[in-house]
């Protein structure tokens, strides 16, 4: 039986406050006053997180035609929540290896025509915003900006 | 052939100028070094806080001795470690300075780790330190003791303390130690002087141990009595308070615990650069410093901020105080934390 | 004296400058809430150099404006776009929020903002009365009836779980694990970090807080297309502000309960304004005739919210005043300007030194009116934000979020953590989970954690046999039955037919 989305998050949730609670009690050596909330907030959250997922499994068992058709349904508006997330995280990217004052426009600007806006909205957006960032972060706020691995190998 | 030759002696002369210029601006002066380019004092705390305010001091009086600026960097993180990394990296040029505790960033690291700490404490670039005082013992002022040795038969004193991320309170301890109170305890978590005032007023605990500045203010409200300066002076904030070895007859141990306690965790602020920086600027930056320290303007701001004056410490002093810390045997040092893990609960 | 000092104090109010300090902060405190990641303790840190060579009576009303007037600004941005402006504004995107994406926005911006004013002014006034009383109700709370006062807090969890019990359970639990990663608050051990000095101080606040609303809105307004606002969703201009300004003089109890929690949760050392908030909307959850609509854009969430969260610096100054304890870090911030200042926290400052305190007060209550004199007409205009297209609004509130993630602390790992509970986020959002109660849990675990440990070492194990604790007790026990007693009194008078189904 393949496992419903929220069954797999219950589960990752469990594996996450396992692992907390096998560290706590194992991993270091904390005093008690140091492990014992973690370990109490972790069992309560393994309970909770088993609990949850019995009772997910218990439902899927019963409705296994509807939970199939859910499956698809998650998936495919996973795959596009998760492409748009790469975006994100090809923005962080971009930031660590060539800085915020290049990234952002090149984000700004690939992004919003790849969601669709026109080239001159998108080219006005990017540059103004861009602007704004750095004059009110740079100039304004003082705030340097990450210049990036390539410019800061450079310098 | 005149025309080349012309051509040649123009290229030449503009060469022996270029070389000129580019000679005259590497042998600037530290004076004109430091009146021409703005510094960056790095601070490993929020502002607001108390170190963040003793490098203000610096800062707001940098102009009058220096001719050129001095810009406040706040980097907390790490218990300061994320800032001394940060200047142990910076680039040796005197541009880039920090305000450090000597205690807490400098000491203590030294005597005990940290995590994360990248720097060596002996390489950097000692300027000088100011804002020194001695750490003060003071117990709410409604409790029915007046000196050390009628504290001596308490049972069941309580000191609190701010957790020092990593560093155990052992002003609190060596406190205790001195006292000989066996089932004394220290409870630690609150954040700062006055949230151990307030706890005092509360009745939660009896006494606790910081710098005579914030012993100072807490008596100020009301809240505390200074008992001693957990040192082997006394300090001007506090008229009339001796020392704890004026007061008690200490065992050759105990002074141990008690001169390891009043060298390492001095509560002064250290200015410091990063370890390479050229010779003739640090000279030049340790002289200019102390004459800064000294000045009338920085007298009555000190006085303002800190409530009192104090003789600044040239650099090289510090280097001798760190040198001394080092040296201390590890012996002293495993006996102070085999009582914080007595003491702290 | 008390009078003596109120008119000493009117008489600061005579002078244009103070006027013009007052107007300059009220824009910094509104535009540097209304960004996201940046809040007006980055543009006071900015100003220090300055605010140490002006006198204290120009310094101090200053950043005291900033500070009243930044939620105001981090209201809007929490209703347009689902992105608290500051950590006291996360309470009021819950609701919010899904009023402007029914097209409502002006009517939440018009209620966030007079619910705002209101609390400033009000509270200001309270401030004034319970001065005497203030030390003395703070000094009768020690940490063992503080580890109640959160553990109260922790309960509204359970509140703020609208659907799935469990699931708002979960989000609150793993919120309190998240809090454990650093240093433990009493012993300094060092927990969950791995050897990276970075997890040394814990996860970030803002980073978290950026990444766990902002990422996961605008990754799914750019999933899905179109805008913020429901296709069928119509805005009427100011009409629809000045219904947000009179459901909040409609819901008159309800405005005087969150201001009298949020300025008692302030007035708390150490504790801040986003447990207030919380607090604040969970009690006008659990006493409103219609919870169940609660989550999905009703309005009394964001009066709720908002009223807590301006009413907790009134609250807060006076225990920062008297106490030299801060409550966030804009009072740490004013702390160490007073000191430089050569001004002691400490009863002088409600006693000889009366006139500027109540200075101060007076500040948050006039810069409540400021605010919403430049906020309201502002209003109509920037509702319109929800009807930007997302293709162009996406992109941009990712960068001013992930530029802001990075300013907080001038450190990429920031940016690495909002990325992270970006995903997170999108998870939760995905599959029902509470986002506003994990960061419930965050901001309450490590207070509670501190809290719990100082009164088991400083008291025992029996710390919690005392009246006010005992008391605290019983509340916590009230609301957490008084979900199930109200569905079985409905129950009841169904199967009596008393109520239509």
């Amino acid at each position: 039986m393949k496992l419903s989305g929220d069954a797999s998050v219950y589960l990752s949730v469990l594996a996450i406050a396992l692992f907390i609670v096998g560290w706590s009690l194992f991993g270091e050596d904390y005093s008690f006053d140091s492990k014992f909330l973690p370990i109490l907030i972790g069992g309560v959250v393994v309970l909770l997180a088993s609990a949850g997922l019995w009772n997910e499994v218990r439902v899927q068992k019963k409705n296994e035609v509807a939970a199939n058709m859910s499956n698809t349904f998650v998936r495919e508006s996973w795959r596009g929540y998760f492409v748009h997330f790469g975006w994100v995280a090809g923005f962080l990217l971009g930031i660590y290896l060539i800085g915020f004052l290049l990234a952002i426009p090149i984000f700004l600007f690939t992004y919003s025509r790849r969601l669709g806006s026109r080239f001159l909205p998108a080219l006005v957006a990017s540059l103004t915003v861009s602007v704004f960032i750095y004059g009110a972060f740079e100039f304004g706020l003082d705030v340097k900006l990450y210049r990036g691995l390539l410019f800061s190998w450079l310098s | 052939m005149a025309r080349t030759g012309s051509k040649f002696m123009v290229r030449s002369a503009l060469l022996a100028l270029g070389l000129v210029y580019a000679q005259l601006a590497l042998s600037e002066t530290p004076e004109e070094f430091y009146k021409n380019n703005p510094v960056e004092i790095v601070v490993g705390f929020s502002a607001g806080g108390g170190t963040d305010s003793a490098a203000r001091t610096v800062s707001v009086s940098w102009a009058e001795t220096f001719g050129g600026i001095a810009k406040i960097n706040n980097m907390p993180g790490g218990g300061t470690v994320v800032a001394a990394n940060y200047v142990w990296r910076a680039k040796p040029d005197g541009l880039t300075l920090f305000v450090s505790n000597f205690g807490t960033t400098l000491a203590a690291t030294t005597l005990f780790g940290a995590p994360g700490k990248l720097f060596d404490v002996n390489k950097f670039s000692y300027i000088a330190m100011f804002a020194d005082e001695p750490p003060a013992f003071a117990i709410g002022k409604d409790l029915p003791y007046n000196s050390l040795e009628e504290l001596k038969k308490v049972k069941g004193l309580k000191l609190g303390s701010t957790s020092a991320k990593g560093m155990p309170p052992f002003g609190d301890v060596t406190m205790l130690y001195l006292l000989g109170l066996e089932d004394g305890k220290v409870v630690t978590g609150y954040n700062s002087a006055p949230e151990v005032g307030l706890a005092i007023k509360q009745g939660e605990v009896h006494g606790m141990v910081f710098s005579a500045n914030s012993i100072m203010k807490e008596e100020k409200k009301g809240v505390t009595k200074a008992l001693a300066t957990v040192d082997y002076q006394a300090s001007p904030l506090l008229p009339g308070v001796k020392p704890v070895s004026q007061q008690l007859k200490l065992t050759p141990e105990q002074d141990r615990i008690l001169k390891l306690y009043a060298s390492a965790f001095r509560t002064g602020r250290v200015l410091m650069g990063p370890p390479g920086m050229d010779p003739a600027k640090v000279e030049y930056l340790r002289t200019k410093t102390l004459e800064l320290f000294r000045s009338k303007g920085y007298k009555v701001l000190a006085n303002t901020v800190f409530g009192y004056w104090e003789e600044p410490m040239a650099g090289k002093d510090v280097e001798k105080l760190i040198a001394e810390v080092q040296a201390t045997p590890k012996a002293d040092v495993e006996l102070m934390q085999q009582l914080a893990k007595k003491f702290i609960k | 004296m008390t009078f003596h000092a109120i008119f000493d104090a009117l008489g600061n109010f005579a002078n244009l400058q103070m006027w013009l300090v007052m107007t300059a902060g009220t824009v910094i405190g509104l535009v540097f809430g209304l960004v996201p990641g940046i809040s007006g303790m980055l543009a006071l840190t900015l100003m220090l150099p300055f605010l140490f060579f002006m006198t204290p009576m120009v310094a101090l009303p200053l950043i005291m404006t900033v500070m009243a007037i930044q939620f105001q600004g981090g209201a809007v941005s929490a209703i347009l776009l689902n992105v608290p402006g500051t950590p006291g504004s996360s309470a009021t995107l819950i609701d919010g929020f899904p009023m402007t994406q029914r097209g409502e926005g002006g009517r939440a911006l018009g209620a966030a903002q007079t619910a705002s004013a209101l609390a400033n002014i009000l509270t200001a006034f309270v401030a004034l009365a319970v001065i005497p009383l203030i030390l003395p109700m703070i000094v009768a709370l020690r940490s063992a009836d503080m580890v109640f006062v959160i553990l109260l807090g922790l309960t509204f969890i359970g509140v703020l779980a609208s659907g799935s019990m469990i699931k708002g359970l979960l989000s609150g639990g793993v919120g309190l694990l998240i809090s454990f990663i650093g240093f433990h608050p009493t012993t300094g051990a060092e927990r969950f970090i791995f050897g990276y000095l970075y997890l040394y101080d814990g996860i970030p606040l803002v980073p978290l807080m950026l990444g766990l609303f902002a990422i996961p809105e605008m990754v799914a307004l750019a999933a899905t297309g179109g805008n913020i606002a429901e296709s069928r969703a119509t805005i009427n201009g100011m009409a629809d502000v000045w219904q947000g300004v009179r459901d909040v003089f409609r819901h008159k109890r309800l405005v005087l309960q969150s201001q009298l929690i949020g300025f008692l949760v302030g007035a708390l050392p150490g504790v801040g304004a986003s447990p207030a908030t919380f607090i604040a909307y969970g009690h006008a959850k659990q006493s409103s005739k219609d919870p169940e609509s609660f989550g999905k854009g009703n309005v009394e969430g964001v009066i709720a919210a908002e009223s807590a969260n301006n009413a907790c610096e009134s609250g807060a100054l006076l225990t920062t005043l008297a106490l030299g304890i801060p409550g966030s870090p804009i009072m740490a911030l004013l702390l160490g300007v007073m000191t430089m200042h050569g001004l002691i926290p400490g009863p002088d400052m409600l006693t000889t030194n009366l006139s500027l305190s109540i200075t101060l007060i007076w500040v948050i209550a006039i810069s409540g009116v400021l605010g919403i004199a430049i906020c309201l007409p502002l209003a109509p205009r920037l509702s319109r934000i929800a009807f930007i297209p997302g293709s162009l609004l996406a992109p941009i509130v990712l960068v001013l979020a992930l530029t802001g993630a990075f300013s907080y602390h001038n450190r990429y790992e920031d940016v690495v953590v909002a990325v992270i509970f970006g995903l997170v986020g999108m998870v939760m959002r995905r599959f029902d989970y509470n986002r506003p109660a994990l960061l419930l849990g965050f901001i309450l675990g490590a207070i509670f954690e501190k809290f719990f440990f100082i009164a088991l070492h400083a008291d025992g194990p029996y710390f919690f046999v005392r009246p006010i604790s005992l008391g605290l007790i019983l509340a916590i026990v009230a609301v957490i039955a008084i979900g199930p007693v109200k569905g079985l009194m409905k129950r009841v008078k169904l199967a009596r037919g008393e109520v239509k189904a």
